[in-house]
């Protein structure tokens, strides 16, 4: 035996007494197999209990194997779960370390249909629409708030019906072109016609090829959800704080919410309302509310100041709001200009930089002086210009008049300012959603830099360690690296199936890896992608319905994000999650039985 | 300030894995003032047509009303429509519509809405699963169904009716009335009469919709199922709700 095959042997001996440590330190081991005895591969196993439920989530192994660690011991409720098999439910007592479970094949059409993600219904529909521009602007206008494709949007109606839901879903800030409105009712008849649908999402049942298992990379990973708030809950955004635990703001309900992972604790700490009816400073504005909310400034964006205290933009309240963990007290400051503040970040000297998406403009918060500095955006025309100037007075001549524009023509060209991050050189960068454009603004002299993108809908961005800027394309489906220093950009279409069904509506950079982390919105996904070797690593989340909206990472390189679906009716089960995945890389992944 | 625009853009569909994009694409770069009212504007001369848009002249006349060179104002909160004795009137006939109608199915519970002809009124109620039941929703998980929606088409003064059945889920209810469509060019306040039916008990509320404005809680009360089985309907939350002015009490 030489040197080399010598290392080599006493290699596998290590990880293979590494590998039996971690299964013997796992509280549930068991085997997945199909009715003849063959493994199934890369199954969601999901063990959950507790009031809120919380549950974590392991991927079967390429023999059938699975682990889950950190579970109390107890009764549990496990829950197997694979696309072409029927899901299984037990209750399990933990500690176990055989289980053998067996899966029966799902082959009825129907139900087999029913188990996809929506963004695979979703891709029927964008087949009926033949003007690339007219299935962008469904994509980008009729995407902002809930999955395209998921159960809940695929019911069939009349004409009338979706006359009254596209006219209400425009007065809610999702428009279309009347043309495309006009179509619409067909396009969904056609699209999800069962007699349609069904036979072309499950062409090719029962083989291999079907629904392949999850690459080996993918299934080391462990996914956590935790239950947050009630069933009118939109958890919005989420933020990691350095002292370990993981904020999220309930913008229906006027919260903000504390999780410690390590303990489960969960607390929530009401918003003042700054003496707002229901609705906020839109209450009256015949912008309608979800109609379980109880929001009268519905907080949106959240991010962690140095000092440790957790800044909220509050966009149905018009303010900026301050939450000292220590006291646990509120401080909001009300904004004299604009409306609707959006999406916030803090520079290096401790000022809230957001985006105002309601009237175009991007502002400065320095807490010291407790001043707001704002910054009007250029507008596409000087026809935009004067609405957007003018939107007050047409706000308030609405109450007496009326101005027509029920079809939401007036919302769906807004620029809408949205994502926005600090580069490491200190500019500050931010997108317009609706105007298909970048910008720059010079802290110091408040000089703004438009550059428009090659794509469509650039949305919540973030920079890397290196300063390249990455973008999501959200009606595009790809993501994008754009070079302050060049102003070159460079795009890569997310491998999601069938292309351009995906809506990645933000991303993260972990900076530590560089690795970029991007929300597969539309179809239940967290997508990670290398740019070292262009590769995409799609992350499967085991409830249906997860729309996700940020994304942030914790000391250990884990990914956190929230299922803000909303209606919140309309995830599974009905509750909204706060999620953490970690890729497989941590000491808690357990994957390494195999 | 300057404007200079790189036109020679290429088309955004159809990108594919790394596509690269020359230097300066299409940037445009506006120079500000140093003062608090930064004030940046970026206008195409290619959208000079619009100038003859209706939109524009109102536009204009709004900006010289509404803004001056600095940022806007957040919108304003607008008062509630005002009870006029016809107003109070039309409200009591339908409230009167209401009370004729049968009493619901033992066990079940039934919220109805009334209102006149002129409006097009939508039903919305939302209940214990914080699910709600509406013209895009239903029936809802729990079995909440609206019967019908009553609508401009029809003739007539309209009645909807949201329907739970039996087995009630107990738990708080919570009713909002929209107002999206006006069936006349007057677009003026529209009377309601609320009824909830559940045979043991019930509520009854009149209020004013405004045109074009959603009331998420004209209404709110909890399903208590007491011990020996009864049904209770609790209205103790709905007294404690602010209300904007909707309500005739």
């Amino acid at each position: 035996m030489t040197v080399t095959t010598r290392s080599v042997a006493a290699l596998g001996l290590a990880i293979g007494l590494a590998a039996t440590r971690l299964a013997e330190g796992a509280d549930l081991v068991g085997n997945l197999i199909g009715p003849e005895g063959s493994p199934v591969v890369g199954a969601f196993v999901t063990a959950e209990r507790g009031d809120p439920p919380h549950s974590t989530t392991v991927f079967s192994d390429s023999e059938g194997r699975f682990a889950i660690a950190g579970l109390e011991p107890g009764k549990w409720q496990l829950r197997t779960r694979r696309i072409g098999w029927r899901d299984r439910r037990d209750v399990v007592v933990v500690p176990s370390r055989d289980l053998a479970l067996t899966l029966e094949p799902e082959n009825d059409p129907v139900a087999l249909a029913e188990q996809l993600p929506a963004n695979r219904w979703f891709g029927l529909f964008l087949e009926q629409i033949e003007d690339p521009a007219d299935r962008e602007q469904f994509t980008r206008q009729c995407t902002y708030c809930h999955q395209q494709g998921s159960a809940a949007t695929r019911v069939p109606r009349e004409d009338w019906q979706w006359e009254k839901i596209l006219d209400l879903m425009a007065r809610m800030g999702g428009g279309l072109a009347p043309e495309i409105r006009a179509r619409v009712p067909g396009w969904f008849a056609a699209a999800y016609d069962p007699e349609h649908a069904i036979p072309r999402l499950t062409a090719g049942m029962g083989s291999a090829a079907f629904a392949p298992p999850p690459p080996t990379e993918v299934r080391r990973a462990v996914i956590n959800e935790w239950v947050l708030g009630g069933r009118a809950s939109l958890q919005h955004d989420v933020a990691v704080h350095p002292a370990g635990y993981v904020y999220s703001v309930d913008m229906m309900q006027d919260e903000l919410f504390r999780l410690d992972p390590e303990s489960g604790e969960i607390r929530s700490f009401p918003i003042p309302d700054a003496g707002l009816p229901l609705g906020g400073v839109f209450g009256s504005t015949g912008s309608p509310l979800p109609p379980n909310a109880n929001a009268r400034v519905g907080p949106h964006s959240l991010q962690i100041a140095p000092d440790g205290s957790v800044w909220v933009t509050l966009a149905l309240g018009n303010h900026l709001g301050r939450f000292d963990p220590t006291s646990e007290q509120w401080t909001l400051h009300r904004m004299d200009a604009g409306f609707y503040p959006h999406t916030l970040r803090i520079d290096d000297e401790g000022r809230i930089w957001f985006t105002i998406a309601g009237s175009n403009h991007v502002a400065r918060f320095d807490p010291a002086a407790a001043a707001f500095e704002t910054i009007r955006l250029p507008a596409q025309s000087l026809r935009q210009e004067l609405i957007l100037r003018a939107t007050p007075f047409f706000l308030w001549l609405s109450q007496y008049v009326d101005l027509g524009g029920s079809g939401g023509e007036g919302v769906m060209d807004a620029p809408v300012p949205y994502g926005i991050d600090i580069a490491p050189d200190g500019d500050v960068w931010f997108s317009q959603l609706n105007a298909h454009k970048i910008g720059r603004i010079d802290p110091e002299t408040l000089e703004v830099e438009m550059v428009e993108t090659p794509f469509t809908a650039p949305r919540r961005l973030r920079f890397d360690s290196k300063g390249n800027l990455w973008i999501p394309g959200f009606s595009s489906g790809l993501v994008s690296r754009f070079d302050p220093r060049t102003r070159r950009f460079e795009t890569w279409e997310i491998p999601i199936e069938p292309k351009g069904s995906e809506t990645p509506y933000a991303l993260n950079v972990d900076r530590s890896t560089d690795a970029v982390w991007i929300c597969g919105t539309n179809s239940d996904s967290l997508i990670r992608f290398d740019v070292g070797k262009e590769t995409f690593h799609v992350y499967p989340l085991p409830t249906r319905v997860t729309y996700t909206r940020e994304i942030d990472f914790d000391e250990q390189g884990r990914v956190w994000t929230s299922n803000s679906n909303t209606p919140t009716w309309q995830i599974e089960r009905g509750q909204p999650r706060v999620i953490r995945l970690d890729p497989g890389n941590s000491a808690t992944s357990l994957t390494e039985v195999r | 300030m300057t404007s200079d625009l790189i036109a020679d853009i290429p088309p955004r569909v159809g990108m594919n894995r790394t596509d690269s994009w020359p230097a300066a694409v299409a940037t445009s770069r506006i120079r500000g003032f140093a003062s608090a009212n930064r004030d940046f504007n970026m206008y195409d001369s290619t959208h000079s047509r619009a100038s003859r848009h209706p939109t524009l002249i109102l536009s204009i006349a709004a900006a010289f009303m509404a803004c001056d060179d600095g940022p806007p104002p957040g919108p304003p909160i607008a008062p509630a429509p005002e009870w006029t004795s016809e107003r109070s009137i039309e409200a009591l006939e339908q409230e009167s519509r209401l009370t004729a109608l049968d009493l619901a199915d033992p066990g079940a519970l039934e919220i109805h809405l009334a209102f006149g002809a002129s409006a097009d009124l939508d039903l919305y109620v939302t209940g214990p699963l914080e699910e709600t039941v509406y013209f895009a929703n239903t029936p809802s998980s729990i079995g909440g169904e609206l019967r019908e929606d009553w609508r401009c088409e029809h003739a007539g003064a309209g009645v909807e009716t949201i329907r739970f059945p039996a087995p009630i889920t107990p738990g708080r209810y919570r009713v909002g009335v929209d107002y999206p469509y006006s069936c006349d060019k007057a677009k003026q306040p529209a009377a309601f009469a609320l009824r909830v039916l559940e045979r043991a008990g019930g509520a009854e509320k009149r209020g004013l919709a405004a045109y074009r404005v959603f009331e998420p809680v004209v209404l709110d009360f909890e399903i208590v199922i007491a011990t020996e089985g009864s049904i209770e309907i609790d209205t103790q939350r709905d007294e404690q709700t602010p209300a904007r002015g909707r309500e005739e009490r």
